[in-house]
């Protein structure tokens, strides 16, 4: 305070001398040159979120506030917001999700990100939801692109791309504490650390169980253990490393309780993952950003399955139990660099190179005891050139080259005419490549068994893979409109699209083979609104149509024609928030359910969330009652009676504390 | 008593206006040597020095940077706080004019001579935020202990414009993240006033992050705050400085005082498009902003 006096005098004989009046009336600085520090940029061009108005193509963002009011548990069940995507659950704890049909349990047509890594299984391609080692709290938001983006994003982005970004470290610090309790089993807990060490070091860390019994139906429980830890170190303003660990410790119950046909004897599966990834950042601004990354991703599962040989010969006159070891263990190792440019005020730039090794060690999935792997290169660019007002063109190749497939290119073209500001019309014709996974370049799958005389050894051949298959593709047409208007909180987009798939993959006797063709063709709407503070409206629906020729899979009823999305968030006390989410996904069926295509009737899926704040001294306490699928029980994933998977009513209570 | 150093700043103040008058005659003729001091700074200290060096180079012979012959007039330049301090209480009689000095500085040194101030007044941050984003009224400020003898004529001036200043104080710099996420539910943009405690290297992190994630735009004062995510920003770039520096030591050269405290002449506004966008704000270019800026009133 005797400070500011002393000021205040040094004032008076400032403004005695004349000093420039409109500064002497009111400013006076009291800092000591950090007017002058080189700030680090912390908005770069991989930090900030993609908008509809932007893009040039089709995104949903999945923001903080969603998040919340989702009510969710998995963060597949995040994506129920997403129009035209599909979340299933092929038993309780085995969230699947899909965007524009071609839906199975290793739905490998979708590029999913986490911090810009590709997460998805290099054995099956797709993606192990319950498996990821973050918490829904880890997660900044998710941008989820609908259609294919290859050019950028790299293969398998073939129907969607899927970037889950996780907080930012620099953004909190204390502890938080986070429990679910309730129905069937469900039992979460999540601790999680930030701060800044005084070197400069930021860190965030989360310790976490998932764990719940799934299913009356069916033996599914899961109890998944996990931590992660993301650390930056600010190098100098310009430049920052930062290292991002992940590992999941998983045991979890598979099988059915009605054995019959090809399901199998209730077991348990062991499963271990680590993650990591190391980036090197250089950002002078937001539009100039080059990064180079490390990363490597491992993970095993012991799958001991109890079969009875006589549901596979049935010439057998005996039952006769036989246990298969379906153990396998990946890899994953890569450097990816890339570098975003602005070249001047109409030209905008993105290049990038990666090369990635793949391998799987699974001698029963793979027939042998040496390491299968594959090795992809690829390089992209993308061009943003605003080359006269209000047209921009964005161009955007990849060439990949892929050990399991040949040598191609992806490309985008689109065009975006915003004639007033906030409204945005879009047009844009691309290509995407969907590389065979290693399972079904290389599988070689069988078991034998040892039996008494007069059989002997009997094997089981189940896939043997001549290696022949290729890459899908996928040529996607689409015109769409965005707009947003800030002032009024309402934004919203639609478009129309049609993709061409050709030599989609299927299983052939033992084989996979490019075989159907697939024609889908459908248009979504999302509108958001928050009319007034406090209050967040939000609708998404999508329809789909597929015409295919469906001759080694049910293509053409593989994706809803219809699928919509509610959400009401309301604050309806300043301590207090209530939140609605539905979704409807209409009939379908998943390609691998069997059943000759036969569809799953539609589900109604509705969550509500009411939490109330509680206020404490030195802490930010939640308590929130979620009630999941509210309208009660329905069938998942498969139509028919084995395995019997049903989803029933689950109610939980949710408690946070932040301090 | 802290009156004392202040009265004698006074004093000597008036006496350089004094002798700078009476003198005027006589030294109009005279060449000047001017010496530039910097310490190890930013990179906007070093590329000011820089700037400064060369647009004294352009005054002409009458101006000459040291090293310079013996004798003749001399004034000394201090750029940053490093600068400032190696300089300001060594016992000289040579003139020192500082640009972007610490707070330190406000209080009195030893020397005679000015000072260049680069913060942006308050009511330019103001009148930036209506000029940019007309219906967000309600602005957000961090106060640390240094700014709040201020924070009465800031509000003055918000209301003055009808706007509304939501002010959260900050003690230390570890409150700074906290203090922002109390603020968000209110705002619809964030001020930021130089000021060590509230914006530094380090708290401009959860800063820029959090108000990012809330969708709120941060209005900077610096050119390194708009590089690092802030929406928009008013500053004075290292050649706008330079110029300001060349025509003072060119008046003084010919005879004129110098100037006791001032600000920025030339300023710039500059946006940052990729954040603004991300944002879903359409900000014109900086430079229309700043056109329409110069004419509102301070």
């Amino acid at each position: 305070m005797k400070k500011m006096n002393k000021k205040t005098i040094c004032w008076a004989a400032l403004l005695a001398l004349g000093v420039p009046s409109a500064f002497a009336a009111e400013t006076l600085s009291g800092h000591d040159g950090d007017q002058n520090a080189d700030f680090p940029v912390v908005l770069s061009a991989s930090r900030l979120k993609q908008t509809a108005t932007e893009a040039p193509s089709a995104v949903t963002v999945i923001d903080r506030t969603m998040i919340e009011a989702s009510g969710a548990r998995q963060i597949a069940d995040l994506l129920r917001y997403v129009p035209g995507a599909v979340v299933g659950y092929n038993d309780g704890n085995w969230p699947v999700a899909t965007l524009r049909g071609m839906s199975a349990v290793y739905a490998s047509g979708v590029q999913v990100l986490i911090d810009g890594v590709s997460m998805y299984s290099p054995l099956w391609g797709g993606m192990l939801w319950s498996e990821i080692p973050i918490t829904l709290d880890d997660i900044e938001r998710i941008e989820v692109i609908r259609g294919p983006n290859a050019a950028v994003f790299g293969p398998n982005s073939f129907t969607g791309v899927i970037n889950i970004i996780t907080r930012e470290p620099g953004a909190e610090k204390g502890s938080h504490l986070s429990a679910n309790i309730g129905d069937s089993g469900v039992a979460d807990v999540s601790y999680r650390h930030a701060g800044t060490f005084d070197n400069g070091l930021r860190y965030r860390a989360t310790l976490a169980q998932r764990a719940s019994n799934g299913f009356d139906t069916r033996p599914d429980s899961q109890r998944y253990v996990f931590g992660n830890l993301r650390a930056e170190y600010q190098i100098e303003p310009t430049q920052a490393v930062q290292l991002s660990a992940r590992w999941g410790n998983d045991q979890k119950d598979l099988g059915d309780y009605d054995v019959r046909g090809g399901s199998m004897q209730p077991h348990t599966i062991f499963g271990r993952r680590f993650d990591l990834q190391l980036r090197w950042t250089q950002a002078r601004s937001s539009d100039d950003e080059l990064w180079v990354q490390y990363y490597h991703q491992q993970a095993s599962t012991q799958d001991h399955v109890l079969i009875d040989l006589r549901d596979r010969f049935p010439f057998l006159p005996f039952s006769f139990p036989y246990n298969v070891e379906i153990d396998f263990a990946t890899e994953r190792d890569g450097v990816e660099l890339q570098q975003t440019t602005r070249w001047n005020s109409t030209l905008r730039s993105v290049w990038g190179l990666e090369a990635r090794r793949d391998a799987v060690y699974s001698p029963r999935l793979m027939g042998t005891e040496q390491t299968q792997s594959s090795t992809l290169t690829r390089g992209f660019g993308n061009f943003e050139w605003h080359f006269a007002t209000p047209w921009t063109l964005h161009l955007a190749a990849m060439l990949e080259r892929n050990s399991l497939a040949s040598t191609d290119w992806s490309s985008r073209t689109a065009l975006t005419y915003e004639p007033v500001t906030g409204h945005v019309l879009r047009v844009s014709s691309s290509t995407a490549l969907r590389t065979p996974t290693l399972l079904e370049k290389k599988a070689n799958y069988s078991f034998s068994a040892q039996l008494p005389a007069p059989f002997g050894t009997i094997v089981a051949p189940i896939y043997s893979a001549t290696g022949k298959v290729d890459s899908e593709s996928v040529r996607s047409d689409e015109i769409g409109y965005a707009f947003e208007l800030p002032e009024h909180k309402f934004g919203g987009d639609m478009r129309w699209f049609v993709d061409h798939y050709r030599d989609l993959i299927g299983q052939s006797g033992l084989d996979y083979v490019n075989r159907d063709t697939a024609r889908a063709e459908g248009g979504d709407l999302t509108l958001r609104w928050e009319p007034r503070s406090g209050t967040l409206l939000r609708l998404a629906a999508a329809t789909t149509r597929i015409v295919s020729s469906d001759d080694l899979g049910h293509y053409s009823v593989s994706a809803p024609r219809q699928t919509l999305s509610l959400l009401w968030d309301q604050k309806i006390a300043p301590q207090t928030n209530f939140s609605a989410n539905f979704q409807r996904v209409g009939k379908m069926a998943w390609l691998d359910a069997g059943e000759n295509g036969r569809q799953l009737p539609a589900i109604d899926y509705l969550t509500l969330k009411l939490s109330q704040t509680l206020p404490m001294n030195s802490a930010t306490g939640k308590l929130s009652l979620v009630v999941q699928n509210a309208l009660g029980r329905h069938k998942e994933y498969y139509a028919g009676t084995s395995p019997l998977t049903v989803a029933d009513r689950v109610a939980f209570i949710q408690y946070s504390m932040s301090y | 008593m802290h009156g004392v150093c202040n009265m004698l700043s006074l004093k000597r103040a008036v006496l350089a206006l004094i002798t700078g008058v009476a003198g005027m005659s006589s030294w109009a003729a005279e060449p000047l040597a001017v010496r530039v001091v910097s310490g190890e700074e930013s990179l906007f200290v070093q590329q000011t020095v820089t700037r400064i060096d060369s647009a004294l180079r352009k005054l002409g012979p009458d101006v000459l940077l040291e090293p310079a012959p013996a004798g003749g007039r001399r004034l000394v330049l201090t750029v940053g706080a490093r600068g400032w301090r190696t300089m300001a209480d060594a016992p000289s009689e040579t003139p020192l004019f500082a640009i972007a000095p610490p707070s330190a500085a406000l209080e009195g040194g030893s020397r005679k001579g000015g000072m260049l101030i680069l913060d942006p007044p308050f009511a330019r941050l103001l009148n930036l935020a209506q000029l940019a984003m007309p219906k967000r009224n309600n602005l957000g400020l961090l106060s640390s202990p240094t700014l709040q003898a201020r924070l009465g004529r800031y509000e003055s001036l918000a209301n003055d414009r009808g706007q509304k200043l939501i002010v959260e104080k900050v003690e230390q710099e570890t409150e700074v993240g906290a203090a922002v996420e109390r603020l968000l539910p209110n705002i619809g943009a964030l001020l930021a006033m130089p000021d060590a405690v509230t914006h530094n290297a380090t708290t401009v992190q959860p800063l820029l992050l959090l108000t990012y994630r809330a969708g709120l735009p941060v209005i900077g004062y610096s050119e390194s705050y708009l590089r690092a995510g802030a929406a928009l920003a008013v500053y004075s770039t290292p050649e706008q400085i330079a110029q300001q520096v060349a025509e003072i030591v060119s008046a003084y050269q010919q005879g004129r005082a110098l100037p006791g405290l001032v600000t920025p002449k030339y300023y710039s506004v500059g946006v940052n498009q990729p954040v603004a966008r991300s944002l879903g704000l359409n900000l014109p270019p900086g430079e229309e902003l700043e056109v329409k800026l110069r004419q509102m009133r301070e």
